[in-house]
């Protein structure tokens, strides 16, 4: 019985260690990003903490990255951790706005107008998007949270989650043929 | 469907790389010191949050996944073992001889971590490097060379047993300056608890840090040239006298940061509210430009 003890405790530690080195590797984006937004070290503070426990719960999906992709998924959950502490702080009804009629549709966007946009032009299409509608696509996308975890995150309903994700992927779609491309 | 998620996943990281790399661009020096603060006084609950988390993490269905494989492999090794010993059994005398050991344990290894980045960062794990001998007083031995002046004219009494008094033990000596302190100020004086911890050098800085017992932090850090720190537009700050001039003096969760400049140099330190102005009243120079 000795075997599965060690091996559990191999693991752990391997785990803490992976984690510590992103931790100290990237601290200064990670606080940076966190007091850019917070503007405050305390909030800062508690943006980072929240961020390393979501990094945690990924910490499969992390080890795959190369470190630039990890960087930026640091960064990014940073980013939404401190965002929503802000707006809990201004006390914003994050889903007080939607409609339930939104929920027609799957709100896919067209297989082939993204193919013919093209990388580069999606990514374009995506920035340009509302600013929560960003995040949710960065959220579901990059971070590969699931709509049961975004609810949580975002401190909403995952029917607020779906809402708000076929809204983004509607209005992506129609930035793209604005834009002319794919069709 | 597939596709679409996989070209707006190709999308999403790419925004993500382009926003991390316009946060790098954009981050001030101001920004930089203040983020390397906030990670001075916060980083022991970050690191004290992952070890827990991580052993959280792992305790639900893998390990037992795990633990059960493990199980298996055991069982069926020691049933192929018994297999074996039943075709060819060994005479009970030729028998060899297993001494057990009563229990074993796994420590996780105390060496320190090191990441390589491009500054790196040497973290220490739990227990503080021991950088000096401690330096053993010789304790005063009991003079034994007494010659009693009245001899004994009988029977000679069995010579006095000289019981030896105990001897407190030496405490190790406190160290409160850096082995290799590349800037030219550091604090005279440590409260009594505290010494030389760790020191990090940064491309225009360098940070000492000093420890208690009970792993509350005193950090120093010169910078330099004089630099502006930015902080937080609802901290409260005032300005206190010192060492001739003046000092910020920002509240903290764990007490105050006072920043100052001397001679070209910015100096800050980070410290209980009891303590702070003590330790900065005692920083000097320590060696000529």
């Amino acid at each position: 019985m000795f075997f599965p003890l060690i091996f559990l405790l191999i693991e752990n530690e391997d785990d803490r260690l992976f984690l510590e080195g992103v931790y100290m590797e990237h601290h200064g984006l990670m606080y940076a990003q966190a007091l850019k937004i917070t503007r405050n070290s305390q909030e800062a503070e508690d943006a980072v903490s929240e961020g390393m426990l979501a990094l945690i719960k990924k910490i499969d999906l992390l080890r795959t990255l190369p470190c630039n992709k990890l960087r930026a998924y640091v960064v990014i959950t940073v980013k939404h951790m401190a965002l929503n502490r802000y707006k809990q702080k201004k006390r914003e009804n994050v889903a007080g706005d939607i409609a339930i009629e939104d929920l027609a549709g799957n709100g896919s966007v067209d297989e082939n107008l993204l193919s013919q946009a093209g990388i580069e032009q999606v990514k374009n299409a995506i920035a340009a998007l509302p600013k929560r509608e960003k995040d949710i696509m960065l959220m579901k996308y990059f971070r590969e949270l699931n709509d049961a975890e975004i609810a949580e995150e975002m401190g909403v309903k995952e029917v607020s989650v779906r809402v708000h994700l076929s809204r983004a992927r509607k209005h992506l779609a129609q930035v793209l043929q604005e834009r002319g491309m794919g069709l | 469907m597939k596709r679409e998620e996989d070209i707006l996943r190709e999308a999403c990281a790419l925004l993500a790389q382009e926003e991390t790399q316009e946060l790098e661009k954009s981050i001030s020096p101001k920004m930089e010191q203040a983020a390397d603060a906030l990670y001075q006084r916060h980083r022991r609950r970050v690191f004290a949050l992952i070890s827990q988390n991580t052993k959280r993490q792992k305790g639900r269905l893998a390990p037992y996944l795990r633990a059960a494989a493990c199980l298996v492999l055991a069982l069926g090794a020691a049933w192929l073992f018994g297999q074996q010993n039943m075709k060819d059994p060994v005479p009970a005398d030729q028998l060899p001889t297993v001494s057990v050991m009563p229990y074993f344990t796994v420590e996780p290894s105390p060496s320190p971590s090191v990441i390589p980045t491009d500054n790196p960062t040497i973290i220490p794990t739990e227990t503080p490097e021991m950088t000096e001998i401690p330096t053993i007083i010789p304790t005063e031995t009991p003079n034994q060379t007494e010659i009693p002046t009245e001899i004994p004219t009988e029977t000679p009494s069995p010579a006095p047993t000289m019981t030896p008094e105990p001897t407190a033990t030496p405490a190790p000596e406190r160290k409160i300056r850096p082995d290799d302190w590349s800037g030219l100020y550091l604090p005279g004086r440590m409260p009594d608890a505290y010494q030389w911890f760790s020191s990090q050098e940064g491309e225009n800085k360098r940070t000492a840090v000093y420890t208690d017992p009970d792993g509350k932090e005193i950090t120093f850090t010169e910078y330099d040239a004089e630099e502006s720190i930015q902080i937080p537009e609802d901290a409260e700050a005032d300005y206190v006298p010192l060492l001739g001039g003046v000092a910020l003096r920002i509240k903290t969760e764990e007490g105050v940061t006072l920043i100052w400049q001397m001679d070209g140099r910015t100096l800050m330190l980070t410290a209980g509210e009891a303590q702070a102005m003590e330790i900065a009243e005692s920083v000097e120079k320590i060696s000529a430009e």
